[in-house]
């Protein structure tokens, strides 16, 4: 009896180990596939901004594209990772009420060089740091390809890699740090909650952008002397529209690395939850998701009729939900999105007036609405605890407008003093004669349309 | 640098970092030397840069 029991045991142990084995592969693979789902975003981007782009300027957009996401990611290898675990508490690097932050955590896991190094490679005893590493890679990735758009045509290559750099490895990341890790002093003193980054990616890159926009200046031809804006419409509309429709298919993967897979020693528990350790799960994300694509877009087309902002209002119904994908009702994130696609175009043009030009809406898409977003989701989850366990900070209307403005300040100021800087050292604007000449031709050893863009006819009956 | 694991070469009963100079300076080296290249890359590229804007002055 005791032999069979024995066996039994063994055999129990066997399924469980077995079980675990699989509950770890699978975490690994869930958070590896969201890497390529997101790189979809910024094929997104590159098709967008080259569209957007006149054609004299049209692979220049796209080196600089590109060269900020190669860029920013040994950045947030070399630095940007640890600044996330670093940072929680503020900048005393002190460690948090979970333990999980401060530079000495900080130290012993994200550092590319020391004891830390082991979970910095290719390690057979963990699973995960690679893959969440990843993923947050594309987060900051993404951050820069929001600012990218909106200063096409007349910044500087290198500058502009050096403001990604900065964007990327440390300005959303230090966002992050605070709203969006368990020990972030936002979540824990104000209830912080912004399960789909709004803010601390969005609003962060977009105010970035707009700080960079206020040292770098407009567009030659894009103002008249009276201050009024003429529109400069971009060489091929389709391509830029077919790029917001691959950003939107990104985000799946962005907002699928939003959560937490349940079942491993650094998980919340068994199942799926939010960074903050509140419950949800991939249903939460489909319902909501799609509604808020859905409501941005009808807005988007009841207010312009414009294909390109009906595109960009899809955009901006997730991002105006993305803080409260995982508690939204759906049809409420329906209405959040539908005014935010009714928003969208009078917001642009409010900025516009004010003698900035964000060529491609990334001030208004990512950041107004983004705040809009994190606002609501004060309006309607007041009261909602902000992480598991007893006497945590709830959400309210205060610690989001609070959180908002924090990631306002963080995004502002540093885009502006970074730009200012490079704008000192002549490295952040092009010469205006090479302006009008055009990018490729000063720059870009190949031609976008070396045969021009024939228009062949069609084939006889 | 070899393998990082000295027990006879082989991968049986291996566990923890595999990675090529794993429990050396290695890896502090390689990201010294990285982070040389991202700067140096930056360098050379303001360089070629200026010079194309110095003909469209």
């Amino acid at each position: 009896m005791e032999e069979q029991l024995a066996e039994l045991a063994a055999q129990v142990a066997a399924m469980e180990a077995k079980g675990n084995l699989t509950n770890t592969m699978f975490a690994e693979a869930y958070y590896y596939l969201t890497i390529p789902l997101m790189i979809i975003i910024h094929a997104g981007f590159l098709a967008y901004e080259m569209g957007a782009s006149r054609a004299k300027n049209a692979l220049s957009s796209g080196v600089k594209n590109i060269l900020a996401f190669a860029f920013v990611i040994p950045a947030f290898y070399f630095f940007g990772w640890w600044v996330y675990w670093a940072f929680p508490t503020g900048f005393g690097l002190t460690e948090g009420p979970n333990g999980i932050s401060g530079a000495a955590y900080a130290g012993s896991i994200a550092l590319a060089w020391g004891e830390s190094s082991a979970y910095m490679g290719p390690n057979t005893e963990d699973q995960i740091d690679g893959v969440f590493w990843g993923a947050f890679t594309l987060f900051a990735a993404t951050t820069a390809s929001i600012m990218s758009g909106a200063v096409i045509e007349r910044i500087q290559t290198v500058g502009f890699v050096i403001l990604a750099i900065i964007l990327g490895g440390f300005s959303w990341t230090l966002a992050a740090a605070w709203g969006w890790h368990a020990d972030g002093w936002l979540v824990t003193q104000y209830g912080l909650h912004d399960f789909g980054a709004a803010g601390l990616v969005h609003a962060v890159a977009a105010f970035f952008a707009l700080g960079v926009l206020i040292n770098l200046g407009p567009r030659i031809g894009k103002f008249n002397a009276d201050g009024t804006a003429n529109d400069l419409p971009g060489h091929n509309m389709p391509f830029t529209a077919t790029g917001l429709m691959l950003i939107i298919v990104g985000f799946w993967g962005f907002l699928m690395a939003c959560l937490v897979v349940g079942g491993e020693a650094w998980s919340w528990g068994a199942n799926y939850s939010t960074i903050y350790g509140t419950p949800t799960n991939l249903g939460a994300l489909a319902f909501n998701i799609l509604m808020s694509v859905a409501g941005g877009i009808i807005g988007a087309w009841v207010m312009t009729r414009d294909p390109f902002w009906m595109m960009s209002g899809a955009l901006a119904g997730i991002i105006s939900c993305a803080s409260g994908l995982d508690i939204y009702y759906p049809a409420l994130a329906f209405v959040i999105a539908f005014a935010a696609g009714i928003l969208l175009k009078p917001a642009a043009s409010v900025l516009e007036r004010m003698g900035i030009d964000d060529a491609v809406g990334a001030v208004t898409v990512h950041g107004t609405i983004g705040i809009f977003g994190m606002l609501m989701l004060g309006v309607f989850a007041s009261g909602y605890p902000s992480g598991l366990g007893e006497g945590v900070a709830t959400v309210s209307f205060m610690g989001q407008l609070v959180g908002s403005v924090v990631f306002i300040a963080i995004g502002l100021i540093t885009g502006f003093v970074a730009s200012l800087i490079l704008k000192m050292v002549g490295m952040l604007r092009v010469p205006e004669a090479a302006e009008i000449a055009g990018l490729d031709t000063v720059k870009v050893p190949a031609q976008a349309y070396p045969e021009g863009i024939p228009a062949s006819a069609p084939a006889s009956q | 640098m070899g393998f990082p694991y000295d027990n006879g070469g082989t991968w049986t009963d291996v566990s923890g970092p595999i990675f090529m100079g794993a429990g050396t300076s290695a890896p502090g080296t390689f990201a010294v030397i990285g982070i040389i290249v991202c700067l140096v890359a930056l360098a050379l590229g303001q360089r070629a840069e200026a010079a194309k804007y110095s003909k469209h002055k």
